[in-house]
Parts: structure tokens; C-alpha cells; sequence
């Protein structure tokens, strides 16, 4: 600015300055409060959302925890329907998958499963359930599917539940020889993560050990 | 350049610059700007950092956790080895607050709030207390903001933990295929080839003798022990030295005359009209009015205790036609009680008013008080009295204690001088305790801290019970030291003649099965090497009857295959040799309903801890986890 400009040319710079920028300014701060305030609200608007399902998650654990299957069953069904894309949803189905097995009902349980499996995506609950799955197949008596459920269970390969479900599919289907093997996964798996071994090894015992593996 | 740029800030530039500066701000408050400098990570797992002071916190928690668990051994506990758990649990516990957060879950404010004032530890009378949670917090060393995010960190975690556990479930083949091998039960018949026996037959060299006593020169090495000399102070003690005179004794009686006094008490009946405290002139002259009237009837000769029954609005004594009971002085409310008092037996008073309405009171018995004599709780004004005195004496005492064994802290002679103490000597112990003194855990723990074992200190006053101190000082240490060989010699020597043995019975174990295994008959061996066969019929998998291993191993053998038994052989706890026969497996009749719900619950138990498991060292092995244990 002009260092001999006098006090009233200054006020008039400013004046005149303001008039071709207030605009501007004053508009952008209208775009930077609205996306302020914009961004909080659709934040907020989001969490409670959420809030509201985890709560209601909540309540449907406390009616299985005080064994109101009924009640259960109609929290678990509202949070399915009206929240499918929570996983909220997910552990609610898995919910359903329970009562139904509980209640005699295998094949509403693989409805169910079969829903958290086509919602779950590639979570890790999405491999308890095919897990879940493949036992309910062995319930039913289908061997070979519960085996081809299994195998497309890569990753999980080398967890234990899933090694003694092997053993068990194979003990059902008369493979001795690959059961044992199997459970003798199992076995090692559950020692190495410090697991409980006792009712693979029952299992094995039941088998009897391979006969190679005798002193 | 500046003026092109005054220039363009005229028009759409300046409206894009000046909104986008607003921007960060909707997403980061000012506080972010100013946070502290950088923190030391210990360890980082999907790139998010546990940070040092967070772990040292945990670690601190887990420790004292360990103490309580564990007590006296935490002092060995190996301190690495908690660091590694300390730190293992918190990669674990990011690891699954990470699943939550990916999985999209939340826990809002109000559920953190609920199970705030859900903990046990808050809550006074069953009620959430505001006042006991701030003391929670201060003594912690936490504010609210940081322990509710942990809270509300481990509701997150619980949530995934329930989305796996509560869901999971067994099925009715599982529970059939576990219960019918649960259940059944074996045929067995097995020979024990001891190896006790054996021992007598066996050489120990000299040398063999020497070389243990190097190897397991642990064995023969008596431990680190030391003996105190202390000074104890107990409210008994000093009790039991107190001089009595019949003179003090009387004086102490009358000084507490009341104690041993019962007062005059009295029974009377009595007819409540009801009235409240603040009722009205007109509610007053009625209930008046029904008084009077009782009274009138009573005059005409009804009894007391049939209009009591009929008429009293007291619902405690109506039932009892009005009685009370005996009472004394200061149970009543006054002006009912003055009424009592100035009653003659059997007198009926006026209607008296108290706070709970109109009463008509009659004076059944008096009681007279009774002072009781001192020949007749002599043994009590004695113990009272040495009592008394004593506390004084204890508390004078121990505080003189406590200063000049602190002032003196090389020696317990002068404190025990000017108390009249006894220095006293233990025996020998140990850090884990001995007899005695020794064998309170606070004695031992103290003669063992380094003020006093190393630097040769008087202990604090230790308190053992109520008024009941000591104050220690070590008096002689013995380091741990390796016992002399021919202190030793026997015990060695035994030990090695008793493994001699069990080797000598195993190899003669094993010849033995591999013949029956090869076809020579159990009845005829048995006759050729002097074995006794013995049958166990039944055997179940939870029988305590038989040594837990020839279970064990009766329910791994392959079942006997046509009609030949399948033979096994194993060393037995005790160290003598079992050869075991299967010769049949019994399939288990039908499963009763309790047994086979209790299996149930516990296969459910075993296969959801599993799948649980599962889950986390799956997160685990796919999980980019780096722990930096130099900042350990």
C-alpha cells in the first residue's frame, strides 16, 4: 500500500477493496460452515443410526440370555429385515442359525447360515458360518457336501474346529485312515494354540492310533 | 507474481481457497493441533500403535492381578514372561477391536453410561453412586473420558465376542457320537511289574553317586534362610501382666456402674385413636371424642383389653389386646412415656396425645431396675479392666517402639529397653516362611526386602492382627549352599537304585509285550515270569478306581480284533510297568437325560471357546503385527 496515502485515501483502499471481495469471502465461508455443518449432521445422522442397532443387538443377546426364545426370535427377525446391510444383521441370522438348531430345525438353521454367508462378504464370521454350514450338512447326512463346503475353506484350513469337522466327515463316510489323520491335525493344531484337546483326542483314541504309530 | 494473484483472488479462486481451508476444520477440531509430541509404540498391529504408557499401565494392572493370583510367588514371577503376556493381550485386544470396527460396529454413549453404572464396583446398596466412581477413578489414576473409551472399547470387543460364543451351537449327532464314546465302557486284565522289587538287586558305584550329586547339584543344595530377632508387642500379652487390685477393680465398677445395670422397666397396654401429626382442629375434637368415649365405656366397667382388641388402631398391639410389653425409659415416644411413669399399677390415664394420635394407656407391672453386684461380674469387670488398661499400655508402647526402632535402626536393645521387651529369636526360615514368627507371610516378605536383609535394617512395625506388632531385624543369613556329599549320600544313593529300577522293570515290560503281542498265551506267561493277571470289568473313561494312566491307556488300544485281545504297555505314575489286555469294548447302553445335558453343555462350551479361538489366530496370522521390544 502507498506509504503517503493519508488515513481517509486508506479507509477508502479498504472500502474499495471490501467491494470487490466481500462477495467472495462471504461465500466461501457460506460453503466451508455449510460443509461444516453439513458433515456433522450426516455424521450424526449415521451414528445414531447405528447406536440404535447395536442396541438392539444388545437386547437380543439379553433375551437369549434369559432364555425367551420367542422374544429372541422376533428381535433377531426385525434386525435381519430392517438392517440388512449391518452386520448387526449378520450376527442376528447367526442368532436365528442357533434357535433353529436348538429347536430341532436344521434346515431353517442353513437358511439362515446360508443368508449371513451371502451377506457376511469376506469377514471372518463368514468362515464361522461355513463352518457352521458344513457340520449342519454332516447332521443331515450329506457327507459330500458337507466335504466340498469344507474345501472351499481355504484359509481356515489349519484351524482346529475345522480339522476335527474334517475327521468327522471323513469318520462318517468310513475313511478311516484319512479321519485319523485329520484328527491328528486337529490334535497338533490345538496344542500348538494351547486349546483345549480333550474330545479330539477322544475321538483319535476311539479310532484307535494308527498302527505304524505303535512302539 | 503477488499481483496476479491479487488479481485472481477477485473472482472463483478466492471462493474454492477460502472454502477448502474451512474444510479441515468440519473434520478435525483445533485440539489436534496441539497435541503433545510424539509417543513411544512398544508395538503396532495394522498400523495402529500400542502406545508405552498405555502398556505400562496394563502391565502394572496385570501384575497385581498376578499377585493376587499367585501371592508370595510373584516375587519369582519372571517379569519378561508377564511383559510378553501384558503385551500379547493388548496386540489381541486391538486385534478385536479392529474386527468390531471393521464389521461397523458401535457402541453409543447411553450404552457406555448404562454399563458405567452397571459395575459392581460403583454401586452402593445396588444403587450407582456418582461419589464411589470418581474415588474409583482418582485411585486408578484415570479420568472418566479415558476409562470410558476403555469401556467402551471392551463393550465393542464383548459385542464381537457374543456375535461368535452366544451364537454358537452343538448339534444331536455331535452330543450322540461324544456321549456314546463318553459313556462306554471296557474289559480289561492287566499285570503290574513293580519296580520297588527290583532295587535290591542293584548295584550304585561311587562315581554314579558323584556324578549326580554334580548334575543335580540344585537338588542337594539346602535354600537361602534366615533367622531373626524381633521385638512383639500384643494387646494379650500386655493384658495378662496387668496388676489388679481389688481397689482398682471396685473403682473401675463404679466408674461404669451403668454397664452393669439394668434399669426399672414397666408393661403397659394401651388404645391408639389415630390421628396426624398436623391434623386439623376438627380431626383433633373427633378423635378426642372417640377416646372419651372408650374411657366413658371403660368406666362403666368394660374390660381394657376387649375395647383394646376392638377399638385400637395400633395394628402391632391389637392383636395382643393392647399389650406392649415391658419397656424402659427412652423407648417411647415422651409424652406416652411420662404418662407410663406417672401411673400406679393398674390406673387407667387420661387420653395423652403423641405424634401417632390419641392413647389410653394402663399400667400393668413395674420391673424394678437392678444394679448387678460386683461379686456377681467380678470375671468380667477384670477382663474389662486389664482390657482398658492394656490398650493404653499398647498404644504407648507401640508408639515408642515404632519411634526409637527408627531412630535406632541398627539395633531392636534400645527399643526394647525402654518398653520392657524381650528381644526374641526365631529359627531358621526361608522366603516362603517357616514356623513360628516366620510363619506369617508379612514377617517373611519383610526379613527378605532389601532394607533388611541387605542393609541390615530394623522392619517397620509389621501388624499381624489387631493390636498385635512386631518389628524385626535379620539376625544371622545363610546363603544357599550345597550340602555336604556325605550329608547327601543315602538320598542319592536311593534315587539312583529306585530309577535303576524302573528302567530294569520297563525293559522287562516291554520284552514281556512284545511276546504277547507275538502270540504266547497271557495265562502261560503269566506262569513262566510269575505275573498276576488282574481284571477290571467295566471300566469307564471317569473311573478313579484304576491308575489314571492304565485308563488312559485301556481307551487308546484298538479294539480287540475276532476275539483277540489287543495288548499295551506303559510306565505307571509310581514308576512301575503295566502290560494291559483289551478284550472287549462295551457300547454304552442309553445315555441318561442329566448326563447327556451335562456333555452337551460342555461340548458347547468346548466347540464355541474354539471357535472363538479360531477366529483370533486367524485375525492374527493375517494381521501385520511388529513389536518393538526395545522400547519394552
Amino acid at each position: 500500500m502507498d506509504p503517503y496515502a493519508s488515513e481517509n485515501e486508506q479507509i477508502e483502499l479498504i472500502k474499495d477493496w471490501w467491494k470487490r471481495n466481500g462477495m467472495p469471502i462471504l461465500g466461501g465461508l457460506c460453503i466451508g460452515l455449510g460443509a461444516i455443518y453439513g458433515w456433522r449432521a450426516w455424521q450424526s445422522q449415521v451414528s445414531t443410526g447405528a447406536d440404535e442397532v447395536s442396541t438392539a443387538y444388545e437386547e437380543l443377546l439379553t433375551h437369549v440370555a434369559e432364555h425367551r426364545s420367542e422374544s429372541a426370535k422376533r428381535a433377531a427377525r426385525r434386525l435381519v429385515e430392517n438392517h440388512q446391510d449391518s452386520q448387526y444383521a449378520a450376527f442376528a441370522a447367526l442368532m436365528l442359525a442357533r434357535l433353529a438348531v436348538e429347536a430341532g430345525d436344521v434346515a431353517k438353521a442353513m437358511d439362515h447360515l446360508q443368508w449371513v454367508l451371502d451377506h457376511a462378504g469376506t469377514t471372518p464370521l463368514a468362515k464361522i458360518a461355513r463352518l457352521r454350514f458344513a457340520r449342519l450338512y454332516l447332521e443331515e447326512r450329506k457327507g459330500a457336501q458337507a466335504a466340498s463346503v469344507l474345501e472351499g475353506q481355504g484359509g481356515a484350513a489349519d484351524s482346529v474346529l475345522h480339522k476335527e469337522t474334517e475327521g468327522d466327515v471323513l469318520l462318517a463316510q468310513g475313511k478311516i485312515e484319512a479321519a485319523r489323520k485329520a484328527y491328528q491335525e486337529a490334535l497338533e493344531a490345538a496344542r500348538a494354540a494351547g486349546s483345549d484337546p480333550s474330545f479330539v483326542q477322544m475321538k483319535l483314541d476311539e479310532i484307535g492310533e494308527a498302527e505304524g504309530s505303535r512302539p | 507474481m503477488l499481483q496476479s494473484i491479487h488479481d485472481r483472488a477477485q473472482g472463483w479462486l478466492a471462493w474454492i481457497i477460502i472454502g477448502l481451508i474451512c474444510i479441515p476444520f468440519a473434520f478435525w477440531g483445533i485440539q489436534e493441533y496441539f497435541t503433545a509430541a510424539e509417543e513411544v509404540a512398544v508395538a503396532e498391529v495394522n498400523g495402529e500403535e500400542v502406545e508405552l504408557d498405555a502398556f505400562q499401565q496394563a502391565y502394572q494392572q496385570y501384575r497385581k492381578q498376578y499377585q493376587v493370583i499367585l501371592g508370595r510367588l510373584s516375587e519369582q514371577a519372571n517379569e519378561d514372561g508377564l511383559k510378553q503376556q501384558t503385551l500379547d493381550q493388548m496386540v489381541e485386544m486391538l486385534l478385536k477391536k479392529q474386527l468390531g470396527e471393521k464389521l461397523g460396529l458401535r457402541i453409543s454413549d447411553r450404552q457406555v453410561t448404562q454399563a458405567v453404572k452397571a459395575l459392581p464396583a460403583f454401586q452402593r446398596d445396588g444403587k450407582f453412586s456418582n461419589n464411589l466412581y470418581e474415588r474409583g477413578l482418582q485411585s486408578a489414576g484415570m479420568s472418566a473420558v479415558t476409562f470410558e473409551e476403555q469401556l467402551r472399547r471392551e463393550l465393542l470387543t464383548d459385542q464381537v465376542r457374543k456375535a461368535v460364543i452366544d451364537t454358537s451351537f452343538v448339534t444331536k449327532r455331535e452330543i450322540d457320537l461324544v456321549a456314546k464314546i463318553k459313556s462306554q465302557t471296557r474289559l480289561i486284565t492287566y499285570a503290574i511289574i513293580a519296580a520297588q522289587p527290583l532295587q535290591s538287586s542293584l548295584q550304585v558305584s561311587d562315581e554314579e553317586i558323584a556324578r549326580r550329586y554334580k548334575d543335580e547339584a540344585e537338588t542337594y543344595t539346602a535354600p537361602e534362610k534366615v533367622k531373626i530377632a524381633y521385638l512383639e508387642l500384643a494387646l494379650e500379652e500386655i493384658a495378662k501382666q496387668i496388676e489388679v487390685t481389688p481397689d482398682a477393680l471396685s473403682g473401675y465398677y463404679g466408674e461404669h456402674k451403668s454397664a452393669y445395670t439394668l434399669p426399672e422397666q414397666r408393661r403397659a397396654r394401651h388404645i391408639l385413636i389415630k390421628l396426624a401429626k398436623e391434623a386439623g382442629q376438627k380431626a383433633v375434637e373427633k378423635a378426642r371424642k372417640e377416646i372419651e368415649a372408650l374411657a366413658e365405656r371403660m368406666k362403666k366397667g368394660e374390660s381394657f383389653e376387649d375395647l383394646a382388641a376392638k377399638y385400637s388402631e395400633d395394628v402391632g398391639s391389637k392383636s395382643k389386646r393392647g399389650d406392649l410389653g415391658f419397656f424402659q425409659r427412652g423407648v417411647m415416644a415422651p409424652p406416652f412415656e411420662e404418662a407410663v411413669y406417672a401411673l400406679k399399677p393398674g390406673e387407667i390415664s387420661r387420653p395423652v396425645r403423641t405424634d401417632f394420635g390419641f392413647h389410653l394407656i394402663r399400667l400393668d407391672g413395674i420391673r424394678e431396675g437392678k444394679t448387678k453386684l460386683f461379686e456377681e461380674v467380678r470375671e468380667e469387670i477384670e477382663k474389662n479392666y486389664r482390657n482398658e488398661q492394656a490398650e493404653r499400655r499398647f498404644f504407648d508402647l507401640s508408639e515408642k517402639i515404632e519411634t526409637l526402632t527408627y531412630e535406632h535402626p541398627d539395633t531392636l536393645d534400645v527399643a526394647a529397653q525402654s518398653s520392657g521387651l524381650k528381644v526374641q529369636e526365631s529359627a531358621y526360615f526361608g522366603r516362603t516362611g517357616g514356623e513360628g514368627i516366620g510363619a506369617h507371610e508379612k514377617v517373611s516378605d519383610a526379613a527378605f526386602s532389601p532394607e533388611v536383609l541387605e542393609e541390615r535394617l530394623n522392619s517397620e512395625p509389621l501388624e499381624l492382627g489387631d493390636n498385635h506388632i512386631v518389628v524385626i531385624r535379620v539376625k544371622e543369613h545363610r546363603t544357599a549352599k550345597l550340602r555336604p556329599l556325605n550329608e547327601v549320600k543315602n538320598d542319592i544313593k536311593t534315587a539312583i537304585a529306585s530309577d535303576k529300577a524302573k528302567a530294569a522293570a520297563k525293559t522287562q515290560g516291554e520284552a514281556l509285550l512284545e511276546r504277547l503281542q507275538s502270540g504266547e498265551g497271557r495265562e502261560q506267561l503269566a506262569s513262566k515270569e510269575g505275573l498276576k493277571w488282574a481284571e477290571k470289568e467295566k471300566l469307564g473313561r471317569d473311573d478313579t478306581g484304576v491308575d489314571n494312566v492304565l485308563r488312559r491307556m485301556a481307551f487308546k488300544l484298538p479294539r480287540p480284533n475276532g476275539g483277540k485281545a489287543s495288548y499295551g504297555g506303559g510306565v505307571l505314575d509310581s514308576g512301575d510297568y503295566a502290560l494291559i489286555a483289551l478284550l472287549d469294548v462295551d457300547k454304552a447302553e442309553t445315555v441318561d437325560v442329566e448326563r447327556r445335558k451335562q456333555l452337551k453343555d460342555e461340548l458347547l462350551r468346548n466347540t464355541s471357546n474354539q471357535e472363538w479361538r479360531d477366529l483370533m489366530s486367524d485375525l492374527r496370522r493375517h494381521a501385520d503385527i511388529a513389536i518393538f521390544s526395545e522400547n519394552l
